[in-house]
């Protein structure tokens, strides 16, 4: 597997679509933060220096919701994609999977080097991007983040990396289903739009279908309305990640999904650490889920494929 | 002469289609064995249960004793496999496409800079092995292929129509390659091709496939026995000037028939291939030849009557 990693790896890195995209999360995210710190800096009641390397990942400049935590949860997904779409269909186009199948290599090295490969270039391009904030962060604030924060930072890359991880799964499986690299890359982002957009529609619709208005109290069928909305949208790995991302750099979330809005109304206090681990850890575990049933079954499915070219 | 592949009522279906039907080859060391038939007869499904890229639903396959289904590592590590339209990493030069057949091979260092180095002066792209692929002619990428395939020093070389798509001015250049792989580093070499005028050339041995079946194997005399029980080939001859030796002493070669002429042009009949002794037989009696031909490559002549017949 090594040498199929380390070429994947080369290539990831060298391939100017996974470049130019970079290019774009980067200046995104550059500028995020850096109209974080111009907020931060601004604006009375979030001049503390409580949790302030972690609102430079969640604050957006100007009341706009523009914050790095946005991009990543926006970009990571097409910078997942723009690895994996062409992962296998791209080698049978080229007529390379042939040849490179009839090395003594085991088949499955292939595809976990192109996985691993792709995630290892996804940490290591994240790991970057979010040491330039964390900079620019003490840059303009002259002070550097407490041990507290960088272990919610850690926190916050291994979740978005998870997150990476599950889109490069998909783009994978999809690359396998799919004879041609524009087929799989229209999935792939079809299954984005779906998963990230318009699920939000979608489970508002059905939840009016399952939950019946005719009832005695409004209040407690939009309770049952909200609940079921949010249970399907928990299907998606868009929605696990945002609510994993929110109570990880937001010490001040003390629950997840139905509950929030009635936390903000309360002046809250933070949670310790442990406790916003605790409050995240099935998100963690069902995104770690996602991509691991997800690059199972690409793995299977390449395992079994008739090689015929 | 060592057994080197060998398949046993080797058979793969595909739901009810059979595309290999109880298939029993065996290849001795050496060997340029030439794997011919129509599309879809089930050449290239047979080399890639060979390869144990596919696995058959009945019967074995074997290359140097190991099982090419159940030990499939053992198999690749000493086969050498040029697929049809075979591809490269347009983007990366000949070099270090090269470079990453090496470390799948686990060639690493000075050693494998050194093979490269070989191969690439093989099939005679040394020159060219910094540019990238992209920029290769059809034919270079077919030789680059070769140079592939020999990087590993193989045993056993499996060509899927090396020839395909290639002009017909380069393909004596890479039909040169594949002998001189085959004679200098004793390497056996099995190809797939529709090809017969060029097979004919290169092989010792042939199988004719169809419907999965090889329905003929030998060499190509034996098979021109076979297939055409007795009948002629006609071989037609143009000499610079006729005379009546000339006439006589090809008339009195064993295997021909008949000898007509028509001012310099002498048409043969034979019942085998005579093609040498006839132009030795001119050349002895003071002639000289101009053109010598048989209507048909004797190959192409047993496959269309094959065929023909068949239909």
């Amino acid at each position: 597997m090594g040498a199929v990693f380390w070429k994947e790896a080369a290539d990831y890195f060298g391939s100017r679509r996974f470049i130019v995209l970079l290019l774009m999360i980067a200046f995104a995210g550059v500028w995020a933060a850096y109209t974080a710190t111009q907020a931060i800096r601004a604006e009375a009641a979030l001049a503390t220096t409580e949790d302030v390397f972690l609102r430079l990942f969640t604050t957006s400049g100007s009341g706009s919701t523009l914050s790095f935590n946005f991009f990543t949860s926006f970009f990571g997904p097409l910078l997942g994609m723009a690895l994996g779409f062409d992962a296998i269909n791209g080698e049978r186009g080229r007529g390379t999977l042939a040849r490179i199948l009839s090395q003594p290599i085991y088949r499955d090295a292939l595809i976990n080097g192109k996985f691993f490969a792709g995630v290892t270039v996804l940490s290591i391009a994240l790991v970057s991007l979010m040491l330039i904030v964390i900079g620019i962060g003490i840059f303009t604030l002259g002070f550097g983040p407490t041990f507290d924060e960088i272990t919610r930072l850690a926190l916050f890359f291994v979740a978005t990396l998870i997150y990476f991880a599950v889109w490069l799964a998909i783009a994978i499986l999809f690359s396998l289903l799919f004879d041609r690299a524009v087929v799989s890359a229209l999935a792939s982002l079809g299954m984005w739009l779906v998963l990230t957009f318009f699920i939000f529609f979608f489970s508002t619709t059905i939840a009016d279908q399952i939950v019946s208005d005719q009832v005695d109290e409004p209040e407690i069928a939009a309770m049952h309305k909200m609940e079921w909305q949010q249970r399907i949208q928990r299907i998606s790995p868009a929605y696990l990640y945002g609510e994993a991302t929110q109570a990880l750099l937001n010490p001040k979330v003390r629950t997840l999904g139905a509950g929030i809005q009635q936390s903000t109304e309360v002046m809250p206090s933070p949670l310790a650490l442990g406790q916003s681990v605790g409050l995240v850890w099935p998100q963690l575990i069902t995104l770690m889920a996602i991509a691991s049933v997800v690059f199972g079954i690409a793995y299977v499915r390449f395992m079994k494929e008739e090689i015929r070219f | 002469m060592t057994e080197v592949i060998k398949t046993i009522s080797l058979t793969k279906q595909y739901g009810e289609f059979t595309a290999v039907d109880k298939l029993d080859l065996s290849i001795e060391q050496g060997e340029v064995f030439g794997f011919l038939g129509p599309n879809g007869a089930g050449k290239t499904t047979t080399i890639l249960m060979l390869l144990g890229l596919t696995s058959p639903t009945n019967g074995s396959a074997t290359i140097y004793g190991y099982d090419c289904t159940r030990n499939p590592l053992s198999v690749k590590r000493i086969t050498g496999y040029l697929p049809e339209n075979v591809g490269f990493y347009g983007e990366l030069s000949a070099e270090d496409n090269l470079r990453y057949t090496a470390s799948l091979n686990k060639i690493d260092g000075e050693e494998s800079r050194q093979r490269i180095k070989q191969v690439l002066e093989d099939v005679g792209l040394i020159e060219r092995a910094k540019q990238p692929v992209r920029q290769y002619s059809r034919g270079m990428r077919q030789r680059l292929g070769i140079a592939d395939v020999l990087l590993k020093r193989p045993k056993v070389v499996i060509l899927d129509e090396p020839t395909q798509g290639i002009d017909p001015a380069s393909v004596p250049e890479l039909l040169e390659i594949i002998r001189k792989m085959s004679q200098e580093h004793k390497i056996t070499v099995v190809l797939s091709s529709h090809q017969l005028h060029y097979v004919q050339r290169i092989c010792s041995r042939v199988a004719i496939m169809s419907k999965g079946k090889a329905v003929i194997q030998g060499n190509v005399d034996e098979l021109s026995q076979k297939v055409m029980g007795g009948e002629d080939i006609v071989v037609d001859l143009e000499v610079e000037k006729l005379t009546p030796q000339i006439t006589n002493s090809l008339s009195a070669l064993s295997g021909v028939t008949k000898v007509t002429s028509n001012g310099n042009m002498i048409t043969v009949e034979c019942s085998r291939e005579v093609k040498k002794e006839l132009a030795s037989s001119v050349i002895s009696n003071a002639g000289t030849v101009l053109t010598l031909r048989s209507a048909d490559s004797v190959l192409e002549e047993i496959y269309l009557r094959y065929f023909s017949g068949e239909r």
